[in-house]
């Protein structure tokens, strides 16, 4: 009996990182523009954030955040938190890297925050190599395919280079990440951060007023392309919605039945009512209108350009009418005005 | 007409069924017929024949060519001018009798008008469709212009010729005129089909018969007749082609363009979701079969993507497959399955697909010369095409429109080609553009106007080869299929009788022993089985040794060739791209090592199964039985091969298993490497650190990728050995029971009648082997598989439709 089948199959294989990366770059730059935006990006996501880079104050606190806090920020997680990797929870790690393989970004370091929260959160820094953290109550309460969506979402953030502007959101708003910063004033570790102490305080000042306002705005749109992410990393959109249902419902499990389409329906009632405006103070739409955003996105055209296996949709929306659709449904103000907020 | 204007046999060769186009003009214009010859003259490839009335020759006779010429013809092309119109013996002679060929039904007439003449004043011209419809004069624009449509007038002759073909035979076949030199033998389509299932039947009802039952039990009976009815039900359904390849290979295109019209478009809903089988019908049309089985007629016009929407919408169910129907004859008897695209084949490999690619007879996949045979393709096809035996697998390289001249596509082709042979060393290969061909087939401006006529001749070979080598021969697929379905059969009644003759033959305590054997895990039989599996799974933790000397060279090439020069990339592409890379690189390797052990394993399986047939399990007996078997072996026949039995999970199983488990075990490999590449830092800007970080991790990962080799193929050989366990434990109890069956025939009456019966099944089972071989032999004159069909398989032919 002989052992020895044949030759080295292996040979032949060939090992060309150049020719590689150039395939790799092709297939990437159908799906993004200059200056990093996304084919699949929400219109007002891209304009809102240009806008804000606009203002002087906004862009000193993001670029100051990313050049200082960012490095500090992933020790202080290192301390605090559970690093994911592949021989710890291997599977939320290639979830990681599946997302990261898909959008063409670096394999994200995750990290799990020891939190019962429904939360998740990722910042700053560039694409290369991305730090997203999820809460231990997600994981708790999602399966595998919701949590694709969660962490395609938080992968969204970084292809879309929201980083540094989401931080600064996130810092105002997400309690998960309050809790990190605050943390790193306290230690003193942070000594940049505390030469610029005063032009912190002012930021805060400005930012709690009519700044936090815009960055909200910004934020809801912004939160729009993410979902979006998630549903191209995730691919199924029923795990998709599930996953918005279960944070609506705080993960309890006796809730997980929840009907959707009834969900929806009442928020059609308070459409009429001004009590809608409080939305204005939210970094999030609403989750009915996230799912809302969700399913006519799963009937674009961009999205079949980015999952055509998955298309099932026989209505297929291209970029414009999709937008233009989305923006009614996420609008606050009412028809016409679909960013709702600020924009005038 | 003067001499020189006597007709002329282009191409001689004529057999009846081959669409005959006749050409007829005037010899003045001579340079216009050279270049409608020129275009014409590429439907050779579509198997048509064209006769042109230009012998130079001579001979008394010319006439009388001409006139069985035209008898012969299913298409006459007129070259229409001033000298046609007025030359005495055209229509004096000539066109008179192609009108009342035309008028029999027979005949389809096409006149060019080529140059400017007032073809209005004739009465009979005027009632025919003329070309171009404008009656604009062919020879009146630019050269390029008239080259194109002279190209797309010989699509529409090709099209016209072969539905007057399929007309004809559908009808009554018209007898061969006594004049034809050479004697063609015909069968009538099914007439095969008709003997094989006559063989069946007289086989099914020597064994289906009460003293049998008394012989071998109701039960062995029972599978028997369900063995029969599922190749009798195989034999009833229709020939099925599947269409498949991954996404954006424009294979609805291509079906489109072999259809010759738009039957499944891009804007029939959820085309990429759903399967659309495709069928003839009278007229067009397209039923959406819904999940719960609900059917619902759709008009034409739905079929458009929002109207389909708008009536689908209060159905509230989702289609699962639609069923067209398009009026195309080569259509007749067939399904031609379009599968939805199968996004990355390898890691989604579509349930729905798999069944439909279990179904099917034969395989058209789809390649593009942008992205020719990716790995993903190679790992489908070794897994769910190649385990399959197709007696027809076609590749078709799509979009040749996309690559920029001839030069380019031949190389594409011939790298296709080499890496194609390796696995399917049969199977045709063409290069299309089914874009082209459907604007060509729809008078349409087409793709590439320099190219068009090498395109449309491309597609032209690869119709003519679908047509010939796998349309015509389809029953004859069908058959053979059947056929070896049947011999499984006749092996399993075989061997059931060999056990029951062994069990009346042997005697009382002999028989007594060998059931024991069979019942007590102790004994020498059960012992064989087990140092059996033993080997097999030894035996396969070899080929892991080697294999993991396979990748052990791999990882050195890896680390010197990839790594010599990461220091030139930018850090940031490093980390973006390298570590999908490197898992790329290694999850191709160990594919590879992987179809390359892939056969031998299957081998080391069919020894590894013990020949339970006869034999009491002692150990002398094994060694004769095993002696016996070894000789048996050497000469090849239809009883050589018993055993395992199961061909379908040899076939089928053992690919998927292997499959499943490289999917999970080359995962977690990916995954510990990624590990290396996550430690983020200042560091991570400089590209030169990152890869001294590679190298110094180098020697764990190829630990990892040594000890996950190693868990992948005892993965293998663990759950190969239980698999071959359950199976020689299935065969064990039909055994058992044959045995027992005779041990309960007690008295000598009963023995002597059980034996008669006995005797008559190794004749019966050589007369319907000898009459399945000869039915074979006489449907395939040259092999099925024969890379020039064609040519000496002509004498005898098979009509094309049922």
């Amino acid at each position: 009996m002989s052992d020895v089948v044949s030759d080295n199959p292996t040979t032949t294989i060939p090992l060309n990182f150049g020719a590689f990366l150039e395939e790799r770059r092709s297939e990437l730059a159908e799906h993004t523009a200059a200056g990093g935006i996304t084919d699949y990006a929400f219109g007002f996501d891209h304009s809102l954030r240009k806008r804000i880079a606009s203002v002087a104050p906004a862009r000193y606190l993001v670029s100051m955040l990313s050049a200082t806090a960012g490095p500090i920020l992933r020790h202080l997680h290192r301390l605090e938190m559970v690093a994911v990797g592949p021989r710890q929870f291997p599977e939320i790690h290639s979830s990681g890297a599946a997302c990261a393989r898909r959008l063409g970004i670096g394999i994200p370091q995750i990290f799990i925050a020891p939190a019962k929260d429904l939360a998740a959160y990722t910042f700053a820094t560039d694409d290369t190599a991305p730090t997203l953290v999820l809460s231990g109550g997600l994981i708790e309460v999602l399966e595998p395919a919701q949590l694709q969506f969660v962490i395609g979402h938080e992968c969204g953030h970084i292809h879309n280079l929201h980083g540094a502007y989401n931080t600064a959101v996130q810092n105002l708003t997400n309690p998960l990440a309050k809790l990190i910063f605050d943390k790193m004033v306290g230690l003193g570790v942070a000594m940049e951060l505390v030469k610029s102490v005063s032009h912190t305080r002012m930021l805060a000042t400005a930012i709690t007023g009519a700044l936090k306002m815009f960055f909200l705005h910004w934020s809801r749109a912004a939160e729009v392309t993410c979902d979006r992410a998630g549903l191209i990393c995730c691919g199924d959109l029923e795990s998709a919605q599930r996953t918005l249902a279960t944070i609506a419902t705080g993960g309890v499990t006796a809730l997980r039945g929840l009907n959707i389409d009834e969900y929806l329906r009442q928020l059609e009632q308070t459409r009429k009512s001004p009590v809608k405006l409080l939305e204005l103070f939210e970094s999030h739409p609403l989750i009915p209108k996230r799912i809302e955003a969700l399913r006519l996105f799963a009937e674009s055209e961009v999205f079949c350009a980015w999952r055509p296996e998955l298309r099932r949709a026989p209505r297929v929306l291209d970029k414009g009418q999709l937008d233009a659709m989305c923006g009614r449904a996420i609008g606050i103000l009412g028809p016409g005005n679909a960013a709702g907020g600020t924009a005038a | 007409m003067p001499p020189e204007e006597r007709p002329h046999k282009v191409n001689a060769s004529a057999t009846m069924e081959r669409p005959v186009v006749f050409l007829s003009y005037s010899h003045r214009d001579e340079q216009e017929k050279e270049e409608l010859v020129a275009q014409l003259k590429v439907l050779h490839h579509d198997g048509i024949e064209l006769w042109v009335d230009d012998d130079i020759h001579g001979g008394a006779d010319w006439e009388q060519a001409i006139s069985e010429h035209i008898e012969r013809a299913n298409v006459a092309v007129l070259l229409i001018s001033a000298s046609f119109l007025t030359s005495e013996f055209i229509c004096s002679s000539e066109v008179p009798k192609l009108l009342q060929r035309r008028d029999s039904g027979a005949l389809t007439i096409f006149p060019i008008v080529g140059k400017d003449c007032a073809w209005q004043s004739v009465p009979w011209l005027r009632s025919i469709n003329l070309r171009p419809k404008s009656g604009h004069p062919v020879w009146a624009g630019d050269q390029d212009a008239t080259r194109q449509y002279l190209a797309e007038i010989a699509g529409e002759i090709a099209k016209a010729a072969h539905a007057s073909v399929a007309d004809r035979t559908a009808g009554t076949r018209q007898r061969q005129k006594a004049s034809d030199q050479r004697p063609t033998v015909y069968y009538e389509p099914g007439l095969y089909r008709k003997q094989f299932l006559e063989i069946l039947r007289g086989f099914s009802d020597s064994i289906q018969t009460e003293s049998m039952e008394g012989l071998f039990g109701r039960e062995a009976l029972r599978h028997w007749r369900q063995h029969e009815e599922s190749i009798r039900e195989h034999l009833e359904t229709e020939f099925s082609l599947a269409v498949i390849g991954p996404f954006k290979r424009g294979k609805s295109t291509l079906i489109n363009a072999l259809l010759g019209e738009e039957v499944v478009t891009s804007d029939i809903g959820p085309e990429t979701v759903t399967i659309n089988e495709i069928r003839y019908g009278e007229t067009r049309g397209v039923t959406a079969c819904l999940s719960d089985g609900g059917r619902l007629d759709l008009l034409p016009e739905q079929i458009k993507r929002e109207e389909l929407t708008r009536v689908l919408e209060p159905v509230l169910q989702r289609v699962s497959r639609l069923d067209v129907r398009a009026p195309v004859q080569w259509l007749q008897g067939l399904c031609l399955v379009d599968t939805p695209g199968t996004g990355d084949l390898v890691q989604r490999f579509d349930r729905t697909v798999q069944e439909y690619l279990a179904r099917a007879d034969a395989v058209l996949f789809v390649l593009s010369p942008l992205d020719p045979f990716s790995e993903a393709e190679r790992s489908f096809l070794h897994l769910a095409v190649l385990p399959q035996d197709f007696a027809k697998v076609i590749f078709v390289v799509n979009m040749l429109d996309k690559v920029r001249g001839d030069t380019d596509a031949a190389h594409v082709l011939e790298h296709l080609r080499q890496k194609i042979e390796q696995m399917f060393p049969d199977a045709a290969l063409f290069d299309v553009s089914a874009l082209d061909e459907l604007a060509r087939l729809r008078g349409e401006e087409r793709v590439l106007p320099e190219r068009s006529q090498s395109l449309s001749a491309k597609f032209g070979v690869f119709r003519a080869h679908l047509q010939e080598s796998v349309l015509q021969n389809r029953d004859l697929i069908q058959i053979d299929r059947a056929a070896a379905e049947l011999k499984r059969l006749l092996e399993t009644v075989e061997s059931q009788a060999e056990q029951v003759r062994w069990a009346m033959e042997a005697g009382e305590n002999k028989l007594r022993a060998a059931i024991e054997a069979r019942q007590d895990t102790s004994s020498a039989l059960h012992l064989r089985m087990k140092q059996n599996a033993e080997a097999l799974t030894r035996k396969i933790m070899r080929l892991g040794d080697e294999a993991r000397g396979w990748l052990d060279a791999f990882l050195d090439r890896l680390e010197k060739v990839a790594a010599l020069d990461l220091a030139s990339y930018p850090a940031e592409d490093l980390h973006r791209h390298f570590p999908f890379f490197l898992a790329d690189a290694l999850r191709k390797a160990i594919y590879r090592c992987l179809e390359a052990h892939r056969p031998v394993i299957l081998e080391e399986i069919r020894s590894a199964a013990l020949p339970l047939a006869a034999g009491n399990g002692d150990t002398a007996d094994w060694k004769d039985i095993l002696a016996a078997r070894e000789a048996e072996s050497v000469v090849p026949g239809p009883a050589a091969e018993t055993a395992l039995g199961d061909a379908v999970w040899e076939r089928l199983e053992v690919a998927k298993l292997i499959f499943e488990l490289a999917q999970t075990e080359v995962f977690a490999v990916v995954a510990a490497l990624m590990q290396h590449f996550s430690q983020p830092g200042r560091d991570r800007q400089k590209s030169f650190l990152y890869q001294q970080q590679f190298l110094g991790s180098f020697p764990e990962l190829r630990r990892s990728v040594l000890k996950q080799a190693e868990d992948l193929y005892s993965g293998i050989a663990s759950r190969v050995a239980g698999e071959l366990s359950r199976q020689q434990q299935h065969n064990l109890e039909v055994s058992l029971s044959a045995l027992r069956r005779g041990q309960e025939m007690t008295s000598d009456r009963e023995r002597e009648r059980q034996h008669l019966i006995l005797n008559r099944i190794p004749s019966l089972i050589a007369e319907t082997t000898q009459a399945v071989l000869s039915l074979q032999q006489r449907l395939c004159p040259a092999p099925l598989e024969s890379k020039d069909d064609g040519s000496d398989r002509l004498a005898v032919r098979y009509s094309a439709s049922s």
